[in-house]
């Protein structure tokens, strides 16, 4: 089994390309909560629903998150009601969000909540939440605390990133320690470390865990893609240029190989070089394949 | 001005003729809330939205409730993911709901929120909660207390009961828009809702009940003829109240405030000095009808 590390769009795209080499009942997917926040009543996990959309077909892969095809006559009609949202709900997502907070409230831990709503939609590989924290970190702009999903779907490019507070320090849930140890491999994919998976690294005692696997890391940056302001900003609020190095530090004592891309000019040492550009679907099956091929050679 | 009172129907099909007669400036509705519940994480008020809705031009009036030609889009996936929304629960309503939770969880009155929702809806009518408290209604089943709206909603009130209670953490009091709203009317109609849960939660709020009897005009319309009401689980609630479901029981309710009480002209219970008017709003026309004749008595042309 593999175990990715999911926080963001690059990782999504990583894993739509795995599925296409590995059946889904071998990977398994540990989200980030670092986006969890709570919506109109729904709890909104957008790095968890985007994997389970993922899997179940209906990922909106244009923005890598919310449903494809998705509706939106309650988030439309929030102003005529004098509400309003921070970013678009669709209506479908709305329902996923809305039985999740119900599962919520009977008391199931969110890890709990994640398995029910995967088993109702079928789902064969294991997603499970990094952690059973239900608000994730908040970003502090300055003139407000923003939850980080809220800052990275609804607020203006240039918005000020002072500090991200974590929430309240989380530990390693059974779930996610039980599937790590059972996996060949766990692949940290070319996504920001500061929008999530920094802060599943930052679990207790989840690194310690990771030294014992084989971990293959793909930086996001140098790739050739301009930079996004936000993800400069989370970087630098992190402590951390928003470049390969920058992540290299971030990563370096859990990871076992550094993956940058080709056309990245600032160097890693020890790094290996791919092409890490993800731009269509091919692109994401061929940096699976020989992503695959490394940990085939590494742990066998 | 008119003040009214009302509860999720019958007082609403009497405020459709009034809306085609008066101002709508010159109505207010002062609305039961003791059905409210917090339904998917929002809160519903289902007479407040029926009485928003009707003032909106948006109320689907083939039931009485809910936004005509809404979507049910996050209702049916919810129940595919196996939560059971016991109440129908469109995509539209289910923004004015959530609208509301989120007002009322940053800590607004309910007063104030159904304010805001009525101004950005374009209704002019002035539409009050009862109160600003949380009180609820439940009945007695066998199987205990049930929320009215499940026992009538999801159960279609088809359970048997023996009670009618009304729960809240504080005895509810009215606000002090309701007390002025009676106080600066010409008169005040009680609508031919439901005078257990419609209209009793009204009453019991502190100071609604004092204010009435003040009030020189209080006209109120039986919801029964004979012992059936006109719509709805009146009958039974009356029993399980200890009231007598007629005219005589509402009437009981009512004698210590109501100046004129109107029943329907094929009632056969006799209640000395009532009025004898056709109440039976089966269209649009017989609101009309029975508005026009309230009018009048009001203000004597």
């Amino acid at each position: 089994m593999i175990t990715f590390l999911s926080a963001g769009p690059g990782t999504l795209a990583l894993i739509r390309g795995a599925r296409q080499i590995l059946h889904d009942r071998d990977i398994a997917v540990v989200a980030s909560t670092a986006g969890n926040t709570r919506v109109s009543g729904g709890h909104v996990a957008p790095d968890i629903d985007a994997a389970i959309f993922l899997f179940a077909g209906i990922l909106d892969t244009g923005r890598w998150w919310g449903i494809r095809g998705d509706t939106h006559a309650t988030h439309n009609y929030l102003p005529r009601a004098a509400g309003g949202e921070p970013f678009p709900i669709g209506d479908r997502a709305r329902a996923v969000q809305i039985a999740r907070a119900d599962l919520l409230r009977r008391g199931m831990s969110l890890t709990e909540a994640v398995q029910a709503q995967c088993r109702a939609q079928s789902i064969v590989a294991t997603i499970l939440p990094a952690t059973d924290a239900r608000f994730g970190v908040l970003i502090d702009t300055g003139t407000e605390h923003l939850p980080l999903f809220e800052y990275l779907a609804g607020a203006a490019d240039d918005t000020e990133v002072r500090e991200i507070m974590p929430a309240a320090p989380e530990t390693l849930t059974d779930a996610v320690r039980a599937v790590i140890e059972a996996s060949d491999a766990v692949v940290i994919g070319p996504d920001n470390p500061a929008r999530g998976i920094l802060s599943i690294l930052d679990c207790a005692g989840m690194r310690d865990l990771l030294l014992d696997r084989f971990v293959i890391a793909v930086s996001p940056f140098g790739g050739g893609a301009a930079l996004d302001p936000k993800d400069a900003a989370l970087m630098h609020a992190a402590g951390e240029k928003p470049t390969s190095p920058g992540v290299f530090r971030i990563y370096r004592d859990v990871i076992d190989v550094f993956v940058q891309d080709i056309h990245d000019p600032d160097e890693v040492e020890g790094s290996l070089r791919l092409d890490t550009r993800l731009l269509h679907d091919r692109q994401a099956e061929s940096l699976a394949w020989d992503i695959m091929t490394v940990i085939r050679s590494a742990v066998s | 001005m008119i003040t009214f009172f009302s509860g999720g129907t019958g007082t609403p099909k009497l405020l459709r003729g009034m809306l085609e007669l008066l101002e709508e400036r010159e109505i207010a509705v002062i609305v039961n809330t003791a059905e409210d519940i917090w339904l998917s994480g929002n809160h519903l008020s289902p007479d407040i939205d029926t009485v928003m809705y009707l003032f909106a031009g948006l109320l689907d009036t083939d039931r009485w409730w809910g936004i005509r030609g809404d979507t049910y889009i996050t209702h049916d996936l919810l129940a595919r993911l196996g939560i059971e929304e016991f109440i129908t629960m469109g995509d539209r309503d289910r923004a004015v709901n959530i609208a509301r939770g989120e007002m009322l969880r940053g800590g607004m009155r309910l007063t104030e929120a159904t304010r805001l929702i009525c101004e950005r809806l374009g209704i002019r009518a002035t539409v009050l909660p009862m109160t600003d408290s949380e009180v609820t209604t439940y009945v007695q089943t066998e199987r205990g207390e049930v929320h009215f709206q499940e026992y009538w909603v999801k159960h279609r009130g088809a359970l048997a009961i023996d009670g009618v209670v009304r729960r809240s953490q504080e005895p509810p009091a009215a606000t002090p828009e309701v007390i002025e709203a009676i106080e600066t009317s010409d008169a005040v109609v009680i609508g031919p809702s439901n005078p257990i849960t419609s209209i009793s939660p009204i009453l019991e709020c502190a100071g609604t009940r004092e204010a009435l009897r003040r009030h020189r005009c209080v006209i109120a319309v039986s919801p029964f003829i004979g012992d059936a009401p006109v719509s709805g689980p009146a009958a039974a609630l009356m029993r399980a109240a200890g009231r007598e479901p007629s005219s005589a029981g509402t009437y009981a309710l009512y004698e210590d405030f109501v100046d004129l009480f109107i029943q329907d002209t094929r009632d056969p219970v006799e209640i000395e000095g009532a009025l004898r008017l056709d109440t039976l709003m089966v269209y649009r026309g017989k609101s009309l009808d029975l508005a026009k004749s309230i009018i009048t008595l009001i203000y004597g042309y």
